[in-house]
This record gives structure tokens, C-alpha cells and sequence, in this order.
């Protein structure tokens, strides 16, 4: 059987400041199959983009990551040299991020970045050494050219009307949910294995989010590709996911398949997440807030993290550190680390 | 706490006009009971045009380069009533806001707070207002000057106000509001930085508080706060509300938060309103289609709430020049064919769309050809043309009637060809729609509803549809 296309396991990625060291993310395991959608869902501060930071291997100073495996179809990221790292990044995962106005090039067409990445990490017989790159920023891109074809028929793919005309536009001449669509032209463009998308739909409208989860579900389809969502919108997740894992402070919290969790949410944080969370069509229900803030990962608590906020919290809750159990249906797959929830007998 | 920070200003963004000190704040209070039907605010004909034109070589030029970010808008405020302003970025929805307030003086049109004239009043003149309307902001640290504490930013429109005897009265009515908006009167010596985001608009509430307003207007006031704090601060300006009977105007873009909180809604789409009614009403039963895919479009987290999402074709337009007609109908799905029209709404809908394309000159048959020449190595106009149909008209050719393909194909020539007027011409003759030639009425599809749609007049008798 082929491996996972990602494995993460008991991933630890640290953040050392003069306060002292921020647990960002501090023991999550996760795994993608092969055209699987996985969200990861939670709140500000709950570690969810270094995570993502850290599956694509841009985890920046004073950030480290300081323990555990981030494997790529089957293949350590972690031990493997910058050069092989620098190839699979680009090439058969990529990104794409909250903000493409801030990932894109301000001064270089948008069909020319596309075309950079086909050069780069695909066979176009097209040079990437530095006098060819230098002649295509000055002189223009040749609009012939195998690479220059390749993101013009990107562009088209994630439906950009007009796109040979658009391909020569800069991404100020776009407007945001075209960037956004621009960028993930180009994060799908060397058909990469799995695709990272950080909050891809947050900065932008209701109806242009819309067309962008539409866009990635249709595309995931076509390319074969396997997404992991980062998001702190549950019904983004609700609507795009094939599995969820909540994060909070650091940890996964529950993990389930989108249609158990969000029928069935059994961790506490979980519950108080929906139950807080305004739902268009169920406007008599009464907003339950989660008491307090999010903690700040420097002081973090050994045992559970939600503990403090939790209104079920008992002493026990603030001394062990919980372990994931079953808490669904026999084969739901559905975990939870709760001591309150399921029994020490379903610890997994 | 510091002591030397003693001045106010900066923080309180709505207390404009501070300094003078005395003026006569009774003087503006407008008379009680007028009759309880008087609206708290009434605003009529609200325009804010924003001049861009880079000065005299645009004038001559006869460029037009005005934003007209709110062209034309009406709207009650009830006493004690949420009313929600909804829609999407560059809708207007907050210069509408800040004009109501008259942080922008208007282009034209008039506001009344309690049936007195706003519109236009110079800063001296609209301080007594000031103190009945106050504003809650989206960013609450950028509301907030980080270098006062708190006690400083809640007291500071108090003393601009004239309410409390003293500094230390002032303060003590500060350390109530803390601790009625959720903090400790012990946070009074902190500053902002210190709080969290949701801590950080508590402080903004307390300061709206301070001056007893009976009009805030909060303009995104949870969109910048994580979901769960978002339902703390949503709890405590409902209960703000009940317990001073506040009215509230609440902008903001999402719906699902809109629901929750408003009593009534108003849904605006390029600087202008074209919807209202009750939110339990139009939520279940909207009227105009820009509500319909508005709401269709939200993400459900209960699979059982969700709709086929009407998706609306490419994104808003420019507000400098608006689209002719109902401004809606570059992106409309339900956009109305003419009587002739041989085939389904949808097929129409994207011959319709590639009538807008040519109109706005999206059309590129330089790129076109220099694609098709390193493809093929030579591009004549015809194979151009069908490039540019292929490009800029959504699905099959196939589809549509066969007029329709022809004026489709005929109009790609001219493009190619270069005659992009002649294209134009005969776009606009082969796809003409009610929907571009004259502006909709708004008209009462319901109790207490209004909704500017010629599809949902009653005069003009067209299918309803969606």
C-alpha cells in the first residue's frame, strides 16, 4: 500500500524569545491519504499556520522545529537536504495564503510568476540560470514559450476570463479573489501531490469565498490532489473537509471525519466553538461565549490546555495531561482528548 | 497611572472637534416626545462622492474620477431597533456609516437625529450630537491610543462633554463602566496593549458608554475577534442595549452575525440599498436576487441548512462608474431577457455576461492572436474571434439560440478586427434587458420591506424567479 501522502508525528515546533520558549505547536500527529480534504480548525493562537508552516518547511527564526517527523509520501522533509527539500516545496506541495497580495510579486506579470514556477520544477527545456531569468525580467517573458503556455492554461483553469490578456496584468490590476485564484494557479501548476491552503478564503467576500471553495473542490478533482485547509471558519471546514482536527493551544484537541464532528462534537472546546459561533439559520439559538482567552502559549499548562476555560474542568483536568481516546461509534475513528469524555479503558 | 497624558483626543475618534471647552451642550438637545413614531435617525437622499481626479489635467480632460461610494440612500432608525447595514467590501456600507455620523459631510441628501438636520453642521455646531451618537470601530487597538490607559481613553469624553464634577469622578464613573462592559476596575491604570482583542473593544464600548449616547454605530465590531470572544462581545451589547435602551446601527458583512443580532437588515450592493425588512422575514424569504445568492453563499456548518449556492459571475464593479441601470445586472443571475428570448434564464445570463465583457472592453485580440500565432504559427481574424468567444462567453456556444450565437460570433469579429464600437453596437442590440435601461423602483414586496428589483415590482409583472 502506498504511504500517506503526509504524515505528520508528534510534531514540536518551538518559538525561542527573550520571555522564553512558545510551545506553537506541541505534539500534534496527522495524516493525509492520497486526494483526501483535511482541516484543521481553530482559533488565533492556536499553533494551526505553524503547523502549516511547518509541513511546508518554512518555519522562520527563532522558530525550530524541535522534535518529531514530517513525512512526504513516505519520505522524512526533516532529514532530507535543503536542494531535495527545495525541489518537493514548489514542485509537489505548495501553498497558497491568506493574503496574495502580500505572496505575489508586485513587480512582475502575473502569467510570468506562474510561468517561474513551471520553469523551476517542471521540464519545459526552458533555462532558469540567471542571465535567462535576468533577459526574461527586463525583455519581458517570451510569449511563446512552452512555460508562458502552461500558465496561461492555468490561469484558465481556475477561470480567470480573458486570461491571455490577464497573464501580462500585475496583481494590483487584480482584484482580490482573482489574486487569490492567480495564486493558486500557480501553487497547482506543477500538479503538486498535496496542497497547503492557509486561511485561502478569509480575506475575501461571502460570494467571492464562494467561488473559491468551489474552484479548489472541482480542482481537487481534476488534478488529483490532496488540500489541507487551515482555517478557523467551522463552516468553511464544515463544507470543504473530508476530515477535521480542532487545534487548541498548541494541541489537536478532536479529530473526527466533518460530518461526525459537527453532528457529534464531543470535546468541550469543540462544543463551545459551535455553541458560539452565529448560524444563519438557527437565529433563536442562544450564543453560549467561551468564558476567558485563548492562553498564551509561553505559560503554558502542563496537562489539558483548555482546562482553565473549560466548564466541566476538574482538579484532575489540571494536573494529568489527556490522551486521546474513542469517543464516537465503534470504527467512527472519531478521538477526543478529554479526561471528561469517553473512558480510560478506549485510551488510544 | 501616568498623569501626564492628561489631554484628550486622538483615542476618542468620534470626538472630532474637541477644545473649546463650554459650549452649550443643552442647546441642540432635541425635544422628548415628539410623538414615539420618530425615528431615532432618518436619513434621505444620502450621496458621499469622493473626488479622485489628480487635479487640473483630469478636469480638462473632463475625466470623471468620482467614487460615488453612497449614491442615494434612505433609511429609519427606529428607537431602541438594530438595524443592520450589510454587504460586501466597497459597497459603502461603512462611508455610509461615517456619513450619518457627519465625519464626512455629505454630497447631498439629509440626515435627522431626532428630526433635527444634521447634514452639514460644522464640528462646533454637531457637538451635543456627538454625544448622542457614538461609533465602536472594527480594530480595536487602532481606536485606541496605545500610550493613554484606560482610564484616560473612557474619561477623556467625559471631560470633553462636561459630565463629572472632577477627574475623580470621572474616574470612578469610569471604573463602573469597566466593570460593566466585563473588565476589572483595577484595568483602569493599564493600556491597551496590554489586553487582549476582545479586552481591547470592551474598552472601545466603555468609552462609546461614557457619554450616555443613545445612537452607537458600530462598524465591524466582532469581525476582527475570534469566534468565541465574538459571542462574548455580541452578549454584552445586547444586554447594553436592553438594559439603556440603545438603538444600533451595525455594519458589518456577515450574515450569520446579522441574524443574531439585528432586528432589521439593509443590503447594499455598490452604494446603494437594495433590500430592507425585518431580518427574520427577509432571511427566510428574500426578494432581491443580490440577497438570494447573498445568503446562499454563506458556509453552513449544518449540512441539512445548506442551499445550492447561486454563484454570481466576476466581482463588484467600479463605484467611479457604476453600471447603467440596476447596478446589480453585470452580475445578476436573474438579469431579465427580453420577450423574445428563445431559450432558459441561464442561457441568457452568460450571453449576457459576454455582452458585458465587450461592453467594458475586456476583450484582448492582440494576446489572443500572439497565443494562437505560437501555437499554430499564424492566426487569421475568424480563428481570433473564436479564441475570444471561447474566452469571454462562459460554457458551450452550443447552448444558446441560434440568433444569439450569430450576434455572439458577429460582435468577436468586430473585436478582432479591431472596430470594438461596432462589437459593442451589436452586443447591446442582440442582448437588450429592462435591467439595463432603466434604474429599478424600490417597491414594498411585504410588510415593513422595500426592495429595488424589477423582477420584484408588481407593475412590471415578471416571473419572480430564483
Amino acid at each position: 500500500m502506498a504511504p500517506p501522502v503526509l504524515e505528520v508525528e508528534n510534531l514540536h515546533t518551538q518559538f525561542h524569545v527573550n520571555r522564553g520558549v512558545v510551545k506553537a505547536v506541541d505534539g500534534v500527529d496527522l495524516t493525509i491519504e492520497s486526494g483526501e480534504v483535511v482541516g484543521i480548525v481553530g482559533e488565533s493562537g492556536s499553533g494551526k499556520s505553524v503547523l502549516a508552516d511547518s509541513v511546508v518547511g518554512i518555519v522562520e527564526e527563532p522558530g525550530e522545529i524541535v522534535e518529531g517527523d514530517v513525512r512526504f509520501n513516505g519520505e522524512s522533509l526533516l532529514e532530507m537536504s535543503d536542494a531535495e527539500r527545495q525541489r518537493i516545496r514548489g514542485g509537489q506541495i505548495s501553498m497558497v495564503f491568506q493574503d496574495p497580495m502580500n505572496s505575489l510579486n508586485p513587480t512582475l506579470p502575473v502569467g510570468e510568476q506562474i510561468a517561474e514556477t513551471v520553469r523551476l520544477h517542471q521540464d519545459v527545456g526552458e533555462s532558469v540560470s540567471l542571465p535567462a531569468e535576468m533577459k526574461r525580467k527586463i525583455l519581458g517573458a517570451a510569449k511563446n514559450s512552452e512555460a508562458w503556455r502552461r500558465a496561461i492554461e492555468m490561469l484558465e483553469a481556475v477561470e480567470i476570463p480573458e486570461p491571455e490578456a490577464r497573464a501580462s496584468d500585475y496583481p494590483h490590476q487584480f482584484s482580490g479573489g482573482m489574486r487569490q485564484r492567480a495564486m493558486i494557479a500557480m501553487a497547482l501548476s506543477c500538479e503538486p501531490d498535496l496542497l497547503v491552503a492557509d486561511e485561502p478564503t478569509t480575506a475575501l467576500d461571502v460570494t467571492i469565498q464562494a467561488q473559491i471553495l468551489e474552484e479548489l473542490q472541482s480542482l481537487k478533482d481534476a488534478f488529483d490532489t490532496s488540500i489541507l485547509i487551515i482555517t478557523h471558519d467551522l463552516a468553511v471546514v464544515a463544507e470543504t473537509c473530508d476530515r477535521v482536527n480542532v487545534m487548541y493551544a498548541g494541541e489537536v484537541v478532536e479529530k473526527a471525519d466533518a460530518e461526525t464532528l459537527f453532528a457529534n462534537p464531543q470535546h468541550p472546546y469543540t462544543q463551545g466553538l459551535i455553541a458560539s459561533t452565529p448560524q444563519l439559520d438557527d437565529p433563536d439559538r442562544e450564543l453560549q461565549p467561551i468564558e476567558g482567552n485563548v492562553p498564551d502559549l509561553i505559560d503554558i499548562p502542563y496537562a489539558c490546555h483548555f482546562a482553565p476555560r473549560c466548564p466541566e474542568s476538574n482538579r484532575e483536568c489540571f494536573e494529568i495531561e489527556p490522551a486521546f481516546r474513542n469517543v464516537g461509534e465503534p470504527g467512527d475513528d472519531h478521538e477526543a482528548a478529554c479526561l471528561r469524555r469517553g473512558s480510560e479503558e478506549e485510551r488510544l | 497611572m501616568s498623569g501626564d497624558e492628561g489631554t484628550p483626543a486622538q483615542g476618542a475618534g468620534v470626538d472630532k472637534g474637541t477644545s473649546a471647552q463650554g459650549a452649550d451642550v443643552d442647546k441642540g438637545t432635541p425635544a422628548q416626545g415628539a410623538g414615539t413614531e420618530q425615528p431615532i435617525l432618518r436619513a434621505r437622499g444620502i450621496k458621499k462622492y469622493f473626488d479622485q481626479s489628480d487635479g487640473m489635467l483630469d478636469r480638462l480632460l473632463g475625466t470623471d474620477s468620482t467614487v460615488k461610494a453612497v449614491d442615494g440612500v434612505d433609511l429609519d432608525i427606529a428607537e431602541g431597533e438594530t438595524l443592520a447595514v450589510v454587504g460586501e467590501s466597497g459597497c459603502g456600507k461603512s462611508t455610509l456609516g461615517q456619513t450619518l455620523l457627519n465625519l464626512h459631510t455629505p454630497t447631498d441628501g439629509s440626515v435627522e437625529f431626532r428630526g433635527e438636520e444634521l447634514a452639514g453642521l460644522s464640528d462646533r455646531k454637531m457637538r451635543p450630537y456627538r454625544r448622542k451618537i457614538q461609533m465602536i470601530f472594527q480594530d480595536p487597538l487602532a481606536s485606541l491610543n496605545p500610550r493613554q490607559t484606560v482610564g484616560d481613553i473612557v474619561t477623556a469624553p467625559m471631560e470633553v462633554h462636561d459630565i463629572g464634577d472632577s477627574e475623580e469622578d470621572r474616574l470612578e464613573r469610569a471604573e463602573q463602566l469597566l466593570d460593566r462592559v466585563g473588565l476589572k476596575p483595577a484595568h483602569i491604570d493599564r493600556y491597551p496593549g496590554q489586553f487582549s482583542g476582545g479586552q481591547q473593544q470592551r474598552v472601545g464600548i466603555a468609552r462609546a458608554l461614557a457619554v450616555e449616547p443613545e445612537l452607537i454605530v458600530a462598524d465591524e465590531p466582532v469581525s476582527a475577534l475570534d469566534v468565541s470572544v465574538q459571542a462574548q462581545i455580541l452578549e454584552l451589547l445586547e444586554e447594553l442595549q436592553d438594559e439603556l435602551g440603545l438603538s444600533l446601527l451595525f455594519i458589518t458583512h456577515d450574515l450569520s452575525v446579522v441574524h443574531q443580532v439585528a432586528d432589521r437588515v439593509a443590503v447594499m450592493y455598490l452604494g446603494e440599498i437594495v433590500e430592507t425588512g425585518p431580518v427574520g422575514a427577509m432571511f427566510d424569504d428574500p426578494r432581491h436576487p443580490y440577497t438570494k445568492s447573498l445568503l446562499s453563499a454563506v458556509p453552513r456548518i449544518d449540512p441539512s441548512a445548506r442551499q445550492d449556492r447561486i454563484l454570481l459571475e466576476g466581482t463588484v464593479p467600479s463605484p467611479i462608474s457604476p453600471p447603467e441601470g440596476c447596478r446589480f445586472h453585470t452580475r445578476c443571475p436573474a438579469v431579465i431577457p427580453n420577450d423574445d428570448w428563445d431559450a432558459d434564464q441561464q442561457a441568457f445570463r452568460r450571453a449576457f455576461t459576454f455582452r458585458n465583457r465587450v461592453e467594458a472592453g475586456k476583450l484582448d485580440p492582440k494576446a489572443v492572436r500572439a497565443r494562437l500565432e505560437a501555437e499554430t504559427g499564424g492566426a487569421d481574424t475568424e480563428a481570433v474571434a473564436e479564441r475570444l468567444v471561447d474566452d469571454a462567453l462562459p460554457g458551450d456556444t452550443e447552448e444558446l439560440p441560434a440568433a444569439a450565437r450569430e450576434a455572439i460570433k458577429q460582435a468577436a469579429e468586430q473585436v478582432a478586427a479591431g472596430d470594438e464600437e461596432a462589437a459593442t453596437e451589436t452586443v447591446q442590440a442582440a442582448f437588450p434587458s429592462p435591467c439595463v435601461g432603466e434604474v429599478p423602483r424600490t417597491v414594498e414586496p411585504g410588510p415593513n420591506r422595500t426592495a429595488a428589483c424589477h423582477r420584484v415590482d408588481p407593475e412590471r409583472e415578471y416571473d419572480s424567479l430564483l
